[in-house]
């Protein structure tokens, strides 16, 4: 598989009245053709605004991208102006957002929404464009199509508008789908059926994603790779089995143990003591750090980069200057001793 | 820790572990349709809450599960009294809530709180933590010393993991999960022995969830609280949980211990919801069978004949479009289901 895109080193500020706040302080990653990664944080990780910034979407001013490169087969997507970045969005990378009710106009048609892409990207006239329109309604599910494109976003469910945004999202064929938290807004059952869609098509179109979401359990059966960010960096990325098995960050490694499964197998909640960072304050050492039970001094003062880890998968990589295998050796160690 | 817990602990008045403490029968709430540009008339009804009966025991906490839309906040809001049932009654350490007014069901306040969801919205931005905390004692004219009071609130922060120095600050000048803890504070401030959880983590940060989760299950303990735990995430429910009950459109479609439901769901419908959580582990998520459900919630306003899923279920048969709905039956000790293909 060839490489589709590459991120590097990319920052992204924000120049408030409150300061300056550190979005994205350095991302670097590539994602090869029909991968699937999965971006995982919290709020204020910078996974979204990372998105963003890929698309062209950072409002500017109050946000800068401070330096960076994002090649899109080839190009860099920072360098281009207004009207090339246009040819790209909803062409070559299509985003879906958390909220449809809110990311749809809600004084437009459906109809006239998904047309819209159709008829610019790929020179459709109206007629063309509407039965186009109608089967991707079909495709993503959405019973008597052909009728429902002059409905308003309003008369749709929740899950439904969301389909509709994927629709959108698949007009034109895209090469890569970024979708932001696309199911956060949906109940269990809905997003179930929604996942279940959002595999079958990646199949049909071929296409590469990012999946970004705070939820560990819907990347766990859907991406090829996993991200972990924390305050604007990657912290941990490789191969999903990898990450979950092999776990090398402290801060992933704290989220798998604070969440309740569903077998009822772990009895007692590991919590990560302490808040996300004040994402205002400059970065300086391990972000984590001051969270982080396995912190060494250097923690405190050094950023650690990401390496490939020691005795793992080659792609597994982590930002640490910790030894996590080793310092979880050595607290079974010790409570087996404890025992004895 | 130890040195606080005198003052919220007042076991003397708390009755005895595993009685009943809530017993709700038969609750409705149904909210009026009006149709008409001045003369207004009623047309109809949303059924939120369509008939629900469930006991509390003292000291366990009883899980409220099901999707948005299927009436489980308005079931907690409506025992609190803070939505009028339309019929049916709770009753709270043996008093009627339904038939109290005034003075008489503030009285009962003191006895049962509430958690709510969103803790952004539900602390006034206008009024400090200090004044927050301390309203409730207020109104009901506790520590009426003012130098009492304030050690008390600073205990209380204290307790629920704040810094008793923030007492003067202001709910923004916190984080989510803070906030929630405040929310916690002023629902603990009348040593209550009942408590509402209405999602109380669903706002919250993954890593701050296990957090506030972990701070509950030490009060409860402590205090020897009961909670209705209000909740959509259903791997949190079966953590904090002794029981659940799962509704579904207005109506409770089966209930029973924790391990009961999660381990042999008889429900069509609990079935489908497990099915549906995605879990943290790559290797169970590859080799997982879902059984996906079609379609979204029926209007509350319009719900169908008959079971009320039966226009998503998988396994429905013709009974299960006639009326009446199925009965809630108890199938195994302490495990209840209300479902034809389950019964017959």
């Amino acid at each position: 598989m060839g490489v589709l895109m590459e991120v590097k080193d990319l920052v992204v500020r924000f120049y408030t009245q409150e300061g300056t706040v550190y979005a994205v302080n350095g991302v670097s990653y590539t994602l090869n053709e029909g991968e699937t990664l999965g971006v995982v944080g919290e709020s204020g990780s910078g996974k979204s605004v990372h998105a963003l910034a890929i698309m062209g979407l950072i409002p500017q001013p109050p946000g800068k991208i401070e330096s960076g490169e994002v090649k899109f087969e080839g190009r860099d997507l920072l360098k281009l102006n207004k009207e090339q970045m246009r040819l790209v969005r909803g062409k070559e990378i299509a985003m879906i957002f958390q909220d449809p009710m809110t990311s749809l106009n809600p004084v437009l048609t459906i109809g006239t929404q998904i047309t819209e892409a159709l008829k610019l990207h790929l020179g459709m006239n109206n007629s063309q464009a509407r039965r186009r329109a109608a089967e991707l309604l079909d495709l993503v599910g959405i019973p008597d199509a052909m009728n429902r494109l002059d409905d308003y976003p309003h008369q749709f469910s929740g899950g439904m508008r969301q389909r509709v945004m994927i629709a959108m999202g698949l007009s034109c064929n895209p090469k890569l789908l970024i979708a932001d938290e696309p199911t956060t807004a949906l109940d269990v059952t809905i997003q179930a059926q929604i996942l279940e869609l959002v595999k079958q098509l990646k199949e049909e179109f071929n296409m590469a994603m990012i999946w970004i979401t705070h939820d560990l359990g819907v990347v766990a059966g859907l991406s090829d790779t996993i991200q972990v960010m924390y305050a604007g960096k990657i912290v941990e990325r490789g191969p999903t089995k990898e990450v979950f098995q092999d776990t090398r960050s402290a801060y992933t490694l704290g989220l798998l143990r604070s969440l309740p499964r569903l077998d009822g197998s772990n009895r007692k909640l590991i919590q990560i003591e302490g808040s996300p960072p004040d994402m205002r304050i400059p970065p300086k050492g391990d972000p984590f750090a001051p969270r982080n039970p396995y912190a060494t001094d250097r923690c405190w003062v050094d950023t650690p980069e990401l390496k490939v880890v020691e005795g793992g998968h080659p792609d597994h990589m982590v930002a640490a200057w910790y030894d996590l295998r080793a310092a979880l050796k050595a607290e079974a160690e010790q409570e087996a001793a404890a025992h004895v | 820790m130890s040195s606080t817990a005198p003052t919220l602990q007042d076991k003397s008045k708390k009755g005895k572990m595993g009685e009943t403490i809530l017993s709700v029968k038969n609750l409705k709430k149904h909210f009026p349709i009006s149709a008409g540009f001045i003369l207004q008339r009623e047309v109809g009804a949303v059924k939120a809450v369509d008939g629900v009966s469930f006991d509390v025991k003292r000291g366990e906490t009883l899980g409220l599960v099901g999707e948005s839309g299927c009436g489980k906040s308005t079931t907690g809001r409506t025992i609190l009294q803070l939505y009028r049932p339309t019929a049916g009654t709770v009753e709270f350490e043996g008093r009627d809530l339904t038939a109290l007014k005034g003075n008489e069901l503030r009285q009962m306040r003191k006895e049962m709180q509430i958690i709510f969801q969103d803790p952004f919205a539900s602390l006034n931005p206008r009024m400090t933590v200090g004044s927050i905390v301390s309203e409730p004692l207020q109104i009901h004219n506790l520590y009426p010393n003012k130098r009492e009071r304030q050690e008390y609130v600073e205990a209380l922060l204290e307790r629920v993991g704040l810094n008793p120095y923030f007492i003067n600050r202001y709910p923004h000048e916190f984080s989510g999960g803070q906030r929630q803890r405040i929310g916690i504070a002023r629902a603990l401030a009348l040593r209550p022995s009942f408590i509402v959880a209405d999602e109380p983590i669903s706002a919250l940060d993954v890593s701050i969830q296990a957090q506030v989760v972990n701070l509950m299950e030490e009060l409860q303990e402590e205090l020897g609280l009961t909670y209705l735990f209000i909740a959509h995430d259903l791997s949190m429910v079966r953590h904090i949980c002794d029981r659940v009950a799962v509704m579904y459109l207005g109506k409770i479609v089966e209930l029973g211990t924790t391990k009961e439901v999660y381990d042999n769901p008889l429900h069509p419908y609990t079935q489908a919801l497990l099915s549906a959580v995605p879990e943290p582990d790559p290797s169970k998520e590859a080799s997982r069978r879902r059984l996906i459900i079609k379609g979204d919630l029926p209007s509350p306003a319009n719900p169908p004949a008959g079971c009320n899923f039966s226009t998503r279920c998988p396994v429905s048969f013709d009974l299960c479009y006639q009326d009446p709905d199925p009965e809630l039956i108890e199938h195994s000790p302490g495990h209840w289901a209300a479902c034809h293909r389950v019964a017959y």
